[in-house]
């Protein structure tokens, strides 16, 4: 009974999920950064170059290689399309539902855990299959399935356990539905990645306890590659190689059994955040997520926003300004007001990253966007999204402008907290570095462009989130590569990214706003 | 004022929610009424320029709402059945945000609306906490913000308790003296009183737009009452005849039915209400069909 429950459960998990634009969205986004990553020989990048050396692009290779660049990607963006479903039932009533059916919780948080193991099972595959395809067009050996069936099963099942075990945990346990457990599970994909550089730096060696933890797969492909090349040199994703050297050919088998033991041992790890989230689930008890609902203040955030709450007073005169002004630019405006009083500790963030931008020495502004920008894309993730998960989307299609105007207020009110936060940065750059005022005005208005398109096609804020920190921790940490360089911090950027980037807002817009306007024909 | 030209809405080739209605309204309290998929919400949808219809043209004055859809946005109120509020915001908040999207520049707007709906006090809670009803009058003072020339109010009294309906159809009662107020519904009770007109949506179609009287006065004759046995009121209920009350007392059932003629031996005729009115006008338009 209770297996059949699970299944059921499970299935209609994946049905759900499955039927969601936001999986197309993220499936292509996972398949062009896959294609991206395998870089083409031809034009002289590699996917994995050892001591400069080029990697033979053989089965084993190109297994390893993007299932191990694919773990971190999936941990992150995996577990924002996972989560939020206990926000769903909440907000559309069926959670009192659920919680009034005989289904213990422990069956039916299995049900939602299995579920979301197979959707990302699911990601996984599709994804397998897509770098298959690169490997028929830049492959330097057969196509051996049951080699990358073995190496995604070792490198993605703990990643899989672990990013559902997760989310499950997360919206199971009140105090992180909402923003700070989006904020901590941040801090626990960085820790993954740190991982990999106990690796990297060091020699061939019995493998650590560490490897337990390492759940996004990156430290065993890379402990891997030191183990089979006795080089601790090497480098994974695109990046150059010496034409001159000897490629270097991965054996067909990479796969020890001390090493799928240490991959079996992090898959059972994996699975330790469903405890707290089985023993801490609310089940929808009204005592305990009624409240986040109906805004008593229990989170950090929550209990921060309503210390803060006078500081709303402060926003209160952008209304009535807004009301003063005619048209796309009084609404863009009030959004912007809105967004401020809706979370009164982001006024305060608005008002520091104002001041610091103009008073902090020069020498000191990329390291200061990097902290703003980060806090910028987390504030305006939501702001398309959040009439529909407010349920105002039907009033506010009927106000001058309609749902049209709407879109673009919410690129406007994104593009507005951007400026407020960053413009002081651009405007000094604007006199001391031009090139990287402009990669900072295109990049935050590519970013913006990006976050309504997504929130206005995926209908939830989690899936920018997710690949916008993922590609804030990718500048971060790949400095000189102008593409990466979104937003100027590095100083990386050159005509042709601007470029790239303005194109992307373009594309964004028009599609974000296409999608938009669906179903009012 | 505004006028519904012969629309269409279909959602595909299979679903046709709104089938060719046409309407003239004018100033006062309309009822839309129908069942639960009848299109009330769709009409109103398109009437509220939230959607377009497929064929057919909605004007206002004069102009099609579909070419020049801010005209009507302007003058318009809208207050959807389902709708909720921004989480953190009080509901002064919520209102200067409105106020700011509609342009409402007189900030004492905001604060006569909030007396108006008996909000006033409660202007600096939290609006993610108010009751059910509180939380309509909030989104009633919403869709008065502009002073709108048209109120367009979906199921507005869905989930209220006795006492908030009657105050919400003693508001609606009184801005229907000065604007045109488009109400849907499926409590009859609810526009019984208010109500200049009703228009009755049945599968898509109009099959009624008239005076509450003219529909009380078109099911004079219709409706019966009649006292019975429980096999009689079981051979009834397996007939043509459409029951409208049944009241068993004992080894009697009490009845009041609609039917052209008298439905049994004993039955009299009795005054209809306006719920009777109706469901014997459903029932006209079955056997008409038929």
């Amino acid at each position: 009974m209770n297996a059949h429950t699970i299944l059921v459960l499970a299935h209609n998990e994946v049905r759900l999920r499955m039927r969601r634009l936001g999986t197309l969205v993220a499936m292509l986004a996972m398949i062009a950064l896959g294609w991206a990553m395998i870089g083409d020989p031809a034009g002289g990048t590699t996917m994995i170059s050892i001591e400069d050396a080029r990697v033979l692009y053989t089965s084993s290779a190109l297994a390893l290689g993007s299932a191990s660049l694919m773990g971190p990607l999936m941990m992150l963006v995996g577990f924002f399309l996972l989560r939020g479903r206990m926000g769903e039932d909440l907000r559309s009533g069926m959670g009192s539902v659920i919680a009034a059916t005989p289904a213990s919780s422990a069956v039916f948080l299995a049900g939602r855990w299995l579920g979301g193991v197979v959707y990302l099972g699911a990601l996984a595959l599709v994804f397998m299959a897509a770098i298959g395809v690169c490997h028929a067009v830049r492959g330097d050996g057969p196509y051996e399935l049951l080699t990358y069936l073995q190496t995604y099963a070792l490198v993605l099942i703990p990643t899989v356990f672990f990013t559902a075990s997760c989310a499950l945990a997360f919206d199971s346990i009140p105090w992180f539905m909402g923003k700070l457990g989006d904020t901590v599970y941040f801090f626990i994909w960085i820790f993954q990645l740190s991982l990999v550089a106990r690796t990297n730096g060091g020699v061939a060696g019995p493998l650590s306890w560490v490897m337990l933890l390492d759940f996004s797969g990156l430290a065993i492909a890379a402990h891997s590659l030191v183990v089979h090349t006795g080089s601790s040199s090497f480098s994974l994703g695109a990046s150059t190689f010496d034409a001159a050297m000897a490629p270097i050919v991965l054996p067909a088998q990479l796969w020890s059994w001390p090493l799928a033991a240490s991959r079996l041992g992090a898959a059972a790890v994996a699975l330790m955040p469903v405890l707290p989230g089985v023993l801490l689930f609310h089940r929808f008890s009204p005592d305990r997520v009624k409240a986040r609902l109906g805004q008593q203040r229990r989170t950090p955030l929550e209990f921060a926003n309503a210390h803060l709450q006078r500081l709303s007073r402060l926003v209160q005169p952008l209304f009535r300004l807004a009301a003063l002004m005619p048209g796309w630019p009084g609404q863009v405006l009030a959004d912007v007001a809105l967004s401020l009083v809706a979370s009164p500790v982001s006024i305060a963030v608005v008002v520091l990253a104002g001041a610091s931008s103009l008073l902090v020495k020069s020498a000191l502004l990329p390291g200061l966007l990097i902290a703003w920008v980060a806090v910028w894309g987390v504030l305006v993730c939501d702001i398309s999204t959040r009439d529909k998960a407010a349920m105002t989307e039907d009033m506010t299609a009927a106000l001058p402008g309609g749902s049209a105007q709407r879109y673009w207020r919410h690129f406007g009110a994104a593009l507005g907290l951007g400026v407020l936060m960053m413009g002081g940065i651009a405007l000094r750059w604007l006199v001391q570095a031009p090139a990287q005022a402009a990669a900072l005005c295109i990049g935050v208005v590519s970013l913006s462009a990006l976050a309504t398109c997504f929130g206005a096609v995926s209908k939830t804020s989690r899936l920018f989130l997710g690949l916008f920190l993922f590609g804030w921790y990718v500048a971060l940490n790949v400095r000189g590569v102008a593409w990466v360089d979104a937003v100027g911090f590095n100083g990386a950027a050159d005509g042709r990214s601007m470029l790239f980037y303005a194109t992307l807002a373009l594309a964004a817009s028009s599609l974000g706003w296409v999608m938009s306007q669906r179903g009012r024909a | 004022m505004l006028e519904v030209c012969n629309v269409t809405k279909s959602f595909g080739k299979a679903v046709t929610a709104i089938d060719g209605v046409s309407l003239q309204l004018n100033r006062g309290v309309i009822g839309l009424i129908g069942h639960n998929g009848a299109g009330k919400t769709t009409l109103m949808q398109m009437m509220a320029t939230l959607t377009r219809p497929t064929s057919g043209k909605i004007l206002y004055h004069g102009a099609d709402i579909t070419q020049s859809p801010n005209d009507i946005r302007r003058r318009l109120g809208y207050l959807p059945q389902d709708f909720g509020v921004y989480p953190n915001l009080t509901a002064l908040e919520f209102m200067q945000y409105f106020a700011a999207l509609k342009g409402v520049r007189n900030p004492q707007r905001i604060t006569e609306l909030l007396e108006l709906v008996n909000l006033h006090e409660h202007a600096k809670r939290q609006a993610a906490a108010f009751s059910g009803g509180m939380r309509r009058r909030l989104g009633i003072a919403q869709a008065l913000l502009n002073d709108p020339d048209i109120l367009i109010v979906d199921e507005p009294t869905a989930g209220l308790d006795p006492e908030e309906r009657l105050r919400f159809r003693n508001l609606l009662s009184e801005l229907g003296l000065s604007k045109l107020v488009v109400l849907s519904t499926h409590i009859v009770s609810d526009v019984e009183s208010i109500a200049s007109q009703l228009a009755i949506l049945r599968k898509g179609r109009l099959v009624a737009f008239e005076t509450p009287d003219s529909l009380l006065d078109k099911a004079q004759g219709q409706v019966w009452g009649a006292q019975v046995s429980s096999a009689e009121y079981e051979w009834l209920r397996g007939g043509s005849v459409q029951v409208l009350h049944a009241q068993r007392q004992g080894d009697v059932v009490n009845l009041r039915m609609a039917h052209p003629h008298a439905p049994c031996a004993g039955a009299h005729l009795v005054e209809p209400n306006l719920e009777e009115a109706l469901m014997a006008q459903r029932y006209a338009v079955t056997e008409a069909a038929a």
